[in-house]
């Protein structure tokens, strides 16, 4: 809650720019890719489930990644568990997300959605998702610790990771032979998992809930003990 | 141990990681794969060993940057020692140094509320200690709606002392916290603690001002590098504390 509020004490448009964001995208997506994939039957939905899921990821790392050393005057002073605070993150990310998906399921409804049932295996797989970016963010925030250059670093590599996965192109487009390397990117199975439930109307197959589930839970393992480890010298850090 | 003592500490050993070549970020230490450890452990506390009994005030002197601190946060269990045991019992205050713990972007009422949320205050007594703030404080409601991070670093102590001493704890923590707040205000915090320590608080005290200390400690250590080189009463530790600087 802190966090929220943090955020946008100075901002006049407050939760209003965190949906300019994605808009700006699905709005250049639509004009410039529209035409591009013709085998996509309506492009502007394909592309907004992609979207959606999509910017949680870097704007919840992010917000993970930062919140020890944002708040090293509280751990500071006060005896309290360092996971707090990564979890206190993730936590008002998830909210801004859910208050964000109310005018995206709207924008959603406005270009042709017909959601099945389908559509709520697709808010399990956003859970599942978010379990995934908690883990990813103590792993990389008990790293940024350590060094500073973790974050910076994340941020550089954000952009290629944005363009890594189908979000405004169709799978098919990558040539069969080096397609495993997207396989290699866990954002792509929550992204290819939400848009099955939400877009195709498809429940995804074993393969890909054991996926999912492996990814979101193997990271928050590895995170969480990495974490751990690691949080008893953050003190000589901040 | 015996019941009377609330705070008893045992061979003590704490040390920071300071890195040497002046590695900071992945890079540098990419570039210095193969070189021994980046990090080196530097002392503070070596075989640290003292009891404090309940209802008393304890000093804690030295130097700056003797450990005084890292000393004080190891007690309240904000960082963990390498080695020693350290027994505590009670709920210990939170640790706030001048504006450290207090968030700068936030109201002074938000912050009063942070703090009661992370160290447990029920929601239910909120409204009381915010009272009680408030009123110890003598901060205006105006003053207490604006953002902290403009406050005089008088106002900001009026608060931090304040939150720390909302809830009764049974070990006070003040560090160096007195020394900018003005003659009135620092009165009133001195017949506070003293009516705290009637009621049974134990106080740990860290100040440089020698006066004060005699005032209001009844025993306390001088640390130098690391160690203790004096254990004893408030007006003998005094002395001591003068004969480090001549």
């Amino acid at each position: 809650m802190k966090n929220i509020r943090v955020k946008y004490k100075n901002s006049l448009l407050g939760f209003f720019w965190s949906i300019l964001n994605p808009l700006i995208f699905l709005l250049i997506f639509n004009y410039i890719f529209g035409k591009a994939f013709p085998q996509i039957q309506n492009y502007p939905l394909y592309a907004v489930t992609g979207i959606v899921v999509w910017t949680l990821f870097p704007v919840a790392t992010n917000a993970i990644i930062s919140s020890i050393l944002e708040n090293s005057g509280i751990l500071k002073s006060i005896a309290i568990s360092p996971t707090t605070f990564p979890k206190a993150s993730l936590v008002s990310s998830a909210i801004n997300f859910y208050l964000l998906l109310i005018p995206f399921t709207a924008i959603m409804f406005w270009l042709g959605l017909h959601p099945g049932w389908e559509a709520l295996l697709g808010i399990v797989i956003l859970h599942i998702y978010l379990i995934f970016i908690l883990g990813l963010g103590y792993l990389l925030c008990a790293l940024n610790v350590f060094y500073r250059d973790i974050g910076l670093l994340w941020n550089t590599l954000m952009p290629a990771l944005f363009y890594f996965t189908p979000i405004a192109y169709p799978v098919e487009l990558i040539p069969e032979n080096i397609r495993w390397a997207m396989k290699l990117n866990p954002v792509y199975f929550f992204v290819d998992g939400f848009r099955k439930c939400i877009y195709e109307h498809k429940v995804p197959d074993l393969n890909s809930w054991l996926m999912m589930t492996a990814i979101g839970f193997g990271s928050l393992l590895i995170g969480y003990l990495v974490f751990k480890k690691l949080q008893k010298n953050f003190f000589s850090f901040y | 141990m015996s019941a009377s003592h609330i705070i008893q500490i045992n061979d003590l050993e704490f040390g920071f990681f300071s890195q040497h070549n002046g590695i900071n970020t992945f890079k540098e230490m990419l570039h210095n794969i193969g070189s021994k450890n980046p990090f080196q452990k530097k002392q503070v506390l070596n075989g640290i060993s003292f009891q404090v009994e309940k209802g008393t005030c304890f000093a804690i002197m030295g130097r700056n940057g003797c450990g005084k601190s890292t000393l004080l946060r190891i007690i309240s269990g904000i960082i963990q020692a390498d080695k020693g045991s350290i027994v505590v019992n009670g709920k210990v205050s939170p640790l706030l140094a001048l504006g450290v713990g207090l968030e700068p972007e936030l109201s002074g009422f938000d912050n009063i509320r942070l703090s009661c949320l992370l160290t447990g205050i029920p929601t239910s007594s909120l409204k009381q200690t915010i009272e009680s703030v408030k009123n110890f404080s003598e901060l205006s409601e105006q003053d207490l709606k604006m953002q902290i991070k403009r406050y005089s670093s008088g106002m900001m102590a009026r608060l931090a002392f304040s939150i720390a001493l909302a809830e009764e704890p049974e070990i006070l923590i003040i560090d160096e916290i007195l020394a900018v707040g003005d003659e009135g205000f620092q009165n009133k915090c001195y017949s506070r603690i003293l009516e705290l320590k009637k009621k049974g608080t134990t106080i740990l005290f860290v100040s440089h001002a020698t006066p004060d200390i005699e005032k209001i400690c009844d025993s306390g250590i001088l640390l130098e590098n690391g160690k203790i080189i004096f254990e004893g009463p408030s007006k003998d530790l005094v002395e001591h504390y003068h004969q480090l600087f001549t």
